[in-house]
């Protein structure tokens, strides 16, 4: 009875300790975003003493248009990328996992390493293929900029998801006449809808949260949120409240994203997410 | 019917209905076409007005530059003169690209002078859509901008180093029939001119300048009986006497890296050292005698004087809220910190700005300029706009404006004017604004060379990063300088093969100004108290 | 034989666009940039002078790459060796039963969904010497001398950063280690139980076996965010530049400096794909690793 008890409240210290060590970081930087400047770096630091708190920073921010702008863009962007991995992803997922083709292993094996390849080193060239397909600087551009380090890892993760899928399910729905696309959106994807909440979910984080290509395939007509934050940070330069304001606000969407989809996303997913 | 196994259960997932695959399918296939029209629509709804994309402008300009050089007596706006037109000038857009530091991009600007903005009311058919990206950014943006050869900015930002290794991608005023006036020329600080020229070419006209000063809490010293300090030796005295940490510390300024540079050249040339040999290569020497006495002093001053958190401020950012509050005596930075003496809540209420002083029987004062400006890319449409529009932002109006914006924090590097003929406007003598503009004068006097050179950022990063090795007692400075100089050989190599040396040093060409220099000091009219030895 | 046909015909309707974009965006790019390893290039003059494989041979000689090489590896090795097995007891713990369950789960997620430039400003400022509330926290406890630094510290730098990056990637892994356990099959820890096993045992026999997929792609994935995701990129640029001194200089972000600021693309290239080097070496040694036990 004891043991259990010990337990327990070892169980209960353990959760707050995981929760204080993933939410104290960010709390902290709500409370920056709160303070005045001078309150921020003096010591000693909030909250070893009081402080006016003031939504100066919130104000700035949201009264500042390239922010706005730099959401809507971001938003956009994040969107058609992850609506582009999931259809090609899922479709090039799907006939790894299923169809027995020559190459098959190979590509599979090959998917993976593409993740790995230096997206630094392909910086130029993308841009200059880009710009050669006359989509640099559009939104179309960013996407696929986007989806090139995300699609190869997605669709490694969907095949696996896939492969959770026993075969006699097709099986079964191409002898009721089916056709392999019918019964890949029928039948295979909502069985997987939590798998595929998740991949959703991680290639809407990964554009939003993107930095390289947001600014060299954004140069006038699109522009990305992350971006906007660096603005505040020079070399000589840092208005701390104002990142921290620019940071929380646009971190909102993603969390709020993960949080809400959490519930399902926690709910026994990733079955067989490696093959 | 259960859609899934239940949670733990090994149990037959059941197959659904047709009814719900159905819906299961539409829901799924249609919210990823409603996901793709909407990210489709927000960014065709938010995209910017198309431009044309118009190869190789050929615009030869006939307009010269008319900038008046002698003071204006009104402090109106003058807007650039230019011929009077036949027909209403067709409405044009240009593209603007400018750092989060500039005060021009800054039209939030605490007087609410918005030079911007003020342009386009002047000229109602040319509009301006300015781009901003932290400093950090603007090299990799400019880079990847022109590697691509697209459109994108009709004036843009330089400085020195970024002028100097895109020279290609930038237009020389020559090429557009343009060439600049002699008494423009002259009126140009030399050490401004490293942002805009290169090679004998103009490029575009500069925006700021600023240089590193001394500045000393007037009360603290007073309260001690010390006379501002003339000399490094003075300096350390000084330093010794009002040092009382934690309550208050002699000396303040930040020593992070990324603005390392600046600091440690105000040591190298209080110790009467160069960053360049004068030979063919222009070698840099940071192992040079007097940049390891530099390093030393660095680290004496840093261990006894400054608090131990400064190894990781950044610049003055962070310590120009402690100047503020007066727990440092000395700051050294741009003199914009000065402007704490306007703010009824600083604990700072007088403020002494004079050279940082050089060691005695060397040299009187050594220091550190910065300067950018705004060039003008070969793939820019409106090229004769664009002049138009940075001949402007260079104009006397204009430039005084920026200054009367400094703020003691760092909310934008707010420079001095960058011409001699605008730094004796009556608005700049006032206090403190005189004070600010004496100490800069004065400074110019010494030299201060920023060393921009093509490969500045490398030559930069290597220094600095064995600047910090000697702070941080990793190696003596003898021995940081010396790897300091083994990275700097293999730059140079590659520097020299590409670009063949010559590169530009204001520090001859300021010379010739000292006595125009000391001309406008002495019509900038001070109070006796702070009135230095020069 | 005609069935096999059709097979293949609809395996590469299915992967076309799949072909088609990584074709474009992803074949000319490695050619490109593979390229360049073997030229003196930059970026401001983009003419390529074919150097043949001095750039490689140059990488013995450099010290600074042979330091950001240490520290590179030793980043690795700290995010996994730390990062994973937190993150399997944080998902162990999150697997129990208790009240606010959910909301802990949540949690979880922030860390990972938190830009990576906020993240690191995040950290910035907790533990600035100056005004930081940790560091300060700490200092008041007698424990820390006055205004003590840790990103400033050579020594500490890239602990620093390493615990930072912990703090994003931890939580990621307890993720995809507590959606694994969710199909932990009951049966096996039911019975095992009857047979009078301890929590301990149970965790070794039947756990531990059933998570080891999820914990080769949990390592793999960290070998990957610890060498060229934010972890190796964002977190260094937001906090400490590669300072102090290049104390914590990492070959990714080396190769972005190298590349463009310092305008060397061909050098900068070739120390990018050392990185992608490392990166299949490590994935490769785990997935056999995992492949000889299971």
């Amino acid at each position: 009875m004891r043991k259990w008890r010990v337990k327990r409240v070892a169980i209960y210290i353990g959760a707050i300790a995981v929760v204080l060590f993933t939410l104290t970081p960010y709390i902290l930087m709500i409370f920056t975003s709160l303070q005045r400047e001078v309150d921020l770096t003096s010591r000693p630091p909030f909250p070893f003493k009081s402080v006016t708190f003031t939504l100066d920073s919130y104000a700035y921010i949201l009264s500042y248009e390239p922010f706005a702008t730099g959401f809507l863009h971001s938003t956009a962007v994040a969107v058609m990328t992850t609506a582009f991995v999931l259809l090609a992803g899922s479709l090039g997922a799907y006939a790894i996992a299923r169809i027995r083709f020559p190459g098959r292993n190979f590509l599979f094996n090959m998917i993976v390493i593409v993740y790995m390849l230096p997206a630094l080193a392909m910086l130029i060239p993308i841009v200059v293929s880009l710009k050669i397909l006359g989509i640099l600087d559009t939104f179309i551009g960013m996407m696929f900029a986007h989806s090139i380090i995300l699609l190869p890892l997605m669709t490694w993760f969907l095949i696996g998801i896939f492969a959770s899928v026993p075969g006699d399910i097709d099986e079964a729905c191409r002898i009721d006449g089916y056709s392999r696309l019918k019964s890949l959106f029928k039948m295979v994807i909502p069985l997987t809808k939590l798998g595929f909440l998740m991949i959703l979910v991680f290639s809407f984080i990964n554009s939003w949260n993107d930095l390289m290509f947001a600014n060299t395939v954004g140069i006038v007509k699109i522009k990305l949120l992350q971006p906007r934050i660096l603005e505040f940070m020079s070399g000589a330069r840092v208005l701390y409240t104002q990142m921290a304001a620019a940071g929380i606000l646009s971190s909102l969407p993603v969390v709020a994203l993960s949080i809400i989809l959490q519930k399902q996303i926690v709910k026994g997913i990733m079955r067989g997410a490696v093959k | 019917m259960s859609r899934k196994s239940e949670e733990g259960k090994g149990s037959i997932k059941r197959l659904d209905p047709p009814e719900e695959e159905r819906r299961k399918y539409l829901k799924t296939v249609g919210g990823l076409v409603v996901g793709l029209a909407v990210g489709g629509a927000a960014g065709w709804l938010s995209r910017a007005p198309e431009t044309v994309e118009v190869p190789g402008p050929t615009t030869t300009v006939t307009k010269t530059v008319t900038a008046p050089i002698t003071p204006t007596p009104t402090p109106t706006p003058t807007p650039t003169p230019t011929p009077t037109p036949t027909t209403p000038p067709a409405p044009l857009e240009l593209n603007f690209y400018t750092t989060g530091h500039s005060g021009f991009y800054y039209d939030v600007g605490r007087l609410g002078w918005k030079p911007i903005a003020r342009y386009m009311e002047q000229n109602p058919h040319i509009k301006i859509n300015t781009f901003v990206d932290s400093f950090f950014d603007v090299y990799t943006k400019e880079a990847t901008v022109f590697a691509a050869g697209v459109y994108a900015w009709d004036a843009a930002y330089t400085w020195g180093a970024i002028l100097a290794e895109f020279s290609e991608h930038w237009t020389p005023l020559d090429e557009m029939g343009i060439e600049l006036p002699k008494e423009v020329q002259d009126d140009i600080v030399p050490y401004s001119k490293n942002a805009v020229y290169w090679k004998g070419h103009w490029y575009g006209l500069p925006r700021m300048l600023e240089i590193f000063n001394l500045m000393a809490d007037a009360d603290a010293l007073d309260a001690e009986g010390l006379t501002f300090p003339t000399s490094y030796e003075e300096f350390l005295e000084c330093c010794e006497a009002v040092h009382d940490p934690p309550r208050r510390y002699a000396f303040g300024v930040g020593l992070k890296e990324g603005y390392l540079t600046p600091p440690y050249l105000c040591f190298l040339h209080g110790n009467g050292g160069s960053l360049w040999k004068d030979d063919a290569m222009q070698t840099v020497v940071p192992d040079s005698r007097e940049s390891i006495r530099a390093v030393e002093d660095m680290v004496y001053v840093y261990e006894n004087y400054m608090p131990p958190a400064a190894i990781e401020k950044i610049a003055f950012v962070e310590a120009c809220v402690e100047w503020w509050r007066g727990e440092y005596v000395f700051g050294l930075f741009y003199p914009w910190i000065t402007m704490v003496v306007t703010d009824p809540e600083s604990k700072v209420k007088r403020v002494y700005p004079w050279l940082w002083p050089g060691k005695k029987g060397v040299v009187r004062s050594g220091s550190e300029v910065a300067c950018e400006g705004y060039c003008i890319p070969k793939t820019a449409i409106h090229k004769g706009a664009a002049w138009d529009f940075i001949q402007y932002l260079n104009s006397r109006e204009v430039q005084v404006q920026m200054s009367l914006n400094m703020f003691w924090k760092q909310e934008n590097e707010e420079p001095i004017p960058t011409r001699w003929s605008y730094m004796t406007d009556d608005r700049l003598k006032e206090y403190p604004y005189n004070l600010i503009m004496r100490a800069s004068l004065a400074a110019l006097k010494y030299k201060a060379n920023r060393y921009e050179r093509p490969h500045y950022m490398a030559y930069a990063g290597a220094i600095e990063a064995e600047v910090m090795n000697a702070l941080t007692r990793k190696k003596t400075p003898e021995d940081a300088m010396k790897d300091a100089r083994e990275r700097c050989d293999e730059i140079l190599e590659k520097e020299y093969a590409t670009y063949g040396g010559g590169y530009y040093d204001p520090w001859p060409d300021t010379q010739k100004y000292s006595s125009r220099i000391d001309d406008l000091l002495k019509q900038i009219p001070v109070e006796e108290p702070y009135i230095f030895p020069e | 034989m005609p069935r096999f046909n059709r097979e293949v015909r609809d395996a590469l309707k299915f992967l076309l666009p799949f072909f088609v974009f990584l074709g474009v965006f992803t074949v000319y790019p490695i050619i490109a940039s593979f390229y360049y390893t073997l030229n003196d290039i930059t970026l401001s003059h983009l003419k390529p002078e074919f150097i043949g494989i001095d750039n490689y041979a140059k990488l013995f000689s450099d010290k600074l790459f042979r330091q950001a090489l240490t520290q590179t590896l030793l980043y690795l090795a700290f995010h996994t060796a730390v990062g994973v097995p937190l993150g399997l007891g944080i998902a162990l713990l999150l697997n129990e039963e208790f009240r606010g369950r959910s909301f802990a789960r949540a949690c979880l997620l922030i860390p990972w969904s938190t830009p990576p430039i906020v993240a690191a400003l995040t950290f910035f400022i907790s533990l600035n010497p100056s005004f930081g509330p940790i560091t300060y926290a700490l200092e008041q406890s007698g424990i820390f001398p006055f205004q003590f630094s840790i990103f400033g510290d050579p020594d500490l730098a890239l602990f620093g950063l390493a615990v930072v990056s912990l703090w994003k990637s931890a939580p990621l892994f307890a993720f995809i280690f507590l959606s694994a356990l969710q199909n932990l099959p009951i049966e096996a820890v039911e019975s095992a139980k009857v047979y009078g096993a301890s929590s301990f045992m149970i965790f070794r026999k039947v756990t531990l076996p059933f998570l080891k997929p999820t914990l080769a792609v949990n390592c793999i994935l960290s070998g990957i965010l610890a060498l060229s995701g934010t972890q190796a990129f964002d977190i260094v640029v937001g906090i400490t530049g590669g300072g102090p001194g290049y104390h914590t200089y990492m070959l990714y972000y080396l190769g972005y400096m190298t590349a463009f600021p310092w305008n060397d693309l061909g050098y900068g290239s070739t120390i990018s794909y050392i990185v992608t080097i490392i990166a299949v070496v490590f994935a490769t040694v785990l997935l056999k690793l995992w492949y000889k036990r299971a």
